[in-house]
């Protein structure tokens, strides 16, 4: 009961600085969802590309059928069943091309430059990137084979890169992080500061530190459960409206969201515990 | 009568003045003693540390048979729930109503909810601010805030009533009403110490008046005797 009326009064009395406190909070939740959400997705575009599982065998220009033929019968030997095989004729790579891009590359150069291919796309339940890697170093090994592409192959490229702004990020981050957890808990500091006076009553009429403290950990805790919560919900409101207009992939909303406000709720408290660790004596009250 | 505190030679000074030295003293249960003298003879040191918000440099302090020395932090704030305090820097906090300042030590001593309303309707009416009651504190007159001051100390039905110059600006009808409550808290078996330079506005409650200069004990008068200073063997 007093609990309450005095997390009441030390509301009503701080208003702006645990609005302030809140604020910084959220800002603090927004950035531990920012960097939640980059990994995530980070991940996700990986697996993305990685899900694929295509393999793609270029042939010499001028391979015979046989060789056709024996390169599709020794990797028939090597891939999982259920594995598709299709054969992309050079008139056939032309018109891909040609659908894609527009552009006649007989008309502009002269000659069709585009080689015939076999494409394989092996089941995902049994592929992974090292078979993919491996069956890629078996077909560049075969006669008649001018390169076999991974497209894996761009995703770990593209993972370097993210990973390298996602260092920049980090840094930018961690400053960023430092500031915002500064300034919450100078608000909470402040609120505990600006309070000595009651403080002292509550000392001198002969209460316990529990008896001022609590208030304070208990909203400062809440705050910081609510804060993190708020912004959880904004990602979750974005997410929702990029659904809506079709962007959905790339603002995901991840799963690892979820704890956030259980950490809201500790940052809270551990941002009180030690605002108001200078409360502990209290018999330096005097009158 | 039997013995609430004792002072033995105790001895607390401050670097700034004031303060008392050698202090030999026993309060006994139920009685009322007025310290007088001026400005820096140590009353209000006397005070601070029945109150232990001071402790002595020298000597000891006997609180019903228990050395201050062996108190804990959980003793003290035990006895201080106990001691109803009236000092003009131990003020109401301004942004709670009467109501939430006089239900404050009462929660700090953990008494039940119910009790505690009960307990504060009637003092608050015993001091004649009912219609005050829902008011902000910042808000009341000094006759008020005195009459609030003092509800606040008797709320908790204190066994030790600690008062340190509680007239202060407080006009004449207020005192004479004060005093009068002052009685029926003594006639509760109440201890009443009082801190004042003015010790003949006590002289109803019949007190025993001990008079200090210079952190010293100059003289003191027995129970009842009314105005006349009885000076010490020796002084």
């Amino acid at each position: 009961m007093s609990l309450w009326k005095e997390m009441k009064f030390s509301l009503a009395r701080h208003r702006l600085r645990f609005f302030l406190y809140f604020v910084s909070l959220l800002m603090v939740g927004l950035i531990f969802v920012m960097v939640i959400y980059s990994l995530h997705f980070g991940i996700q575009i990986r697996n993305d590309v990685l899900r694929q599982f295509e393999l793609e065998i270029f042939l010499s220009p001028t391979i015979s059928q046989a060789d056709l033929e024996s390169i599709v019968q020794k990797l028939k030997q090597k891939v999982p069943p259920g594995t598709k095989f299709r054969y992309i004729s050079q008139e056939e790579a032309l018109k891909i091309f040609s659908n894609e891009f527009g552009d006649d590359l007989v008309q502009l150069l002269g000659m069709n430059p585009l080689p015939p291919s076999v494409v394989l796309t092996l089941p995902s339940e049994i592929a992974n990137p090292t078979y993919m890697r491996n069956l890629q170093q078996f077909s560049n090994q075969l006669s008649g084979v001018d390169e076999a592409v991974y497209e894996g192959e761009l995703a770990s490229i593209f993972e370097v890169r993210y990973k390298q702004i996602q260092k920049y990020f980090l840094v930018a981050g961690v400053i960023v992080l430092f500031i915002l957890l500064s300034l919450s808990f100078l608000a909470i500091r402040s609120t505990v500061t600006d309070s000595s006076d009651v403080v002292r009553i509550f000392s001198l009429l002969g209460a316990k530190s529990s008896y001022f403290r609590n208030p304070y950990l208990l909203l400062s805790t809440f705050l910081g459960f609510l804060s993190f919560t708020f912004a959880m919900g904004c990602w979750w409101i974005i997410h929702f409206l990029s659904n809506k207009i079709g962007i959905g992939y790339y603002l995901p909303f991840p799963i690892e969201l979820f704890p956030l406000p259980v950490v809201g709720m500790l940052l809270g408290f551990f941002l009180s515990f030690f605002s108001t660790m200078g409360f502990r004596k209290i018999q330096q009250y005097r009158f | 009568m039997k013995p609430l505190i004792e002072f033995q030679n105790v001895t607390k000074t401050y670097p700034t003045g004031g303060g008392i030295r050698d202090f030999t003293f026993t309060i006994y249960q139920g009685e009322v003693v007025v310290f007088t003298g001026p400005i820096g003879s140590g009353k209000t040191t006397i005070l601070r540390l029945i109150y232990i918000v001071e402790k002595p440099d020298f000597g000891d302090l006997i609180f019903d048979q228990t050395s201050i020395k062996k108190l804990k932090t959980k003793h003290i704030l035990f006895i201080r729930q106990q001691i109803g305090l009236v000092h003009p820097s131990v003020s109401l906090l301004p942004d709670r109503s009467l109501l939430d300042n006089l239900m404050l030590p009462l929660q700090i001593s953990k008494v039940p909810t119910h009790e505690a309303k009960k307990r504060v309707s009637q003092v608050i009416e015993h001091y004649g601010l009912v219609d005050r009651a829902d008011d902000f504190c910042d808000t009341f007159s000094t006759g008020e805030l005195v009459r609030a001051l003092f509800a606040r100390a008797v709320v908790i039905e204190p066994a030790l009533l600690l008062l340190d110059e509680p007239f202060a600006n407080v006009d004449t009808q207020t005192q004479q009403d004060l005093i009068e409550k002052l009685i029926e808290e003594h006639s509760h078996h109440c201890t009443i110490l009082i801190s004042t330079t003015n010790a003949h506005l006590y002289f109803p409650l019949n007190p025993r008046i001990v008079h200090l200069e210079q952190g010293r004990l100059i003289s003191e008068t027995e129970s009842g005797s009314g105005s006349i200073l009885l000076p010490l063997e020796g002084n």
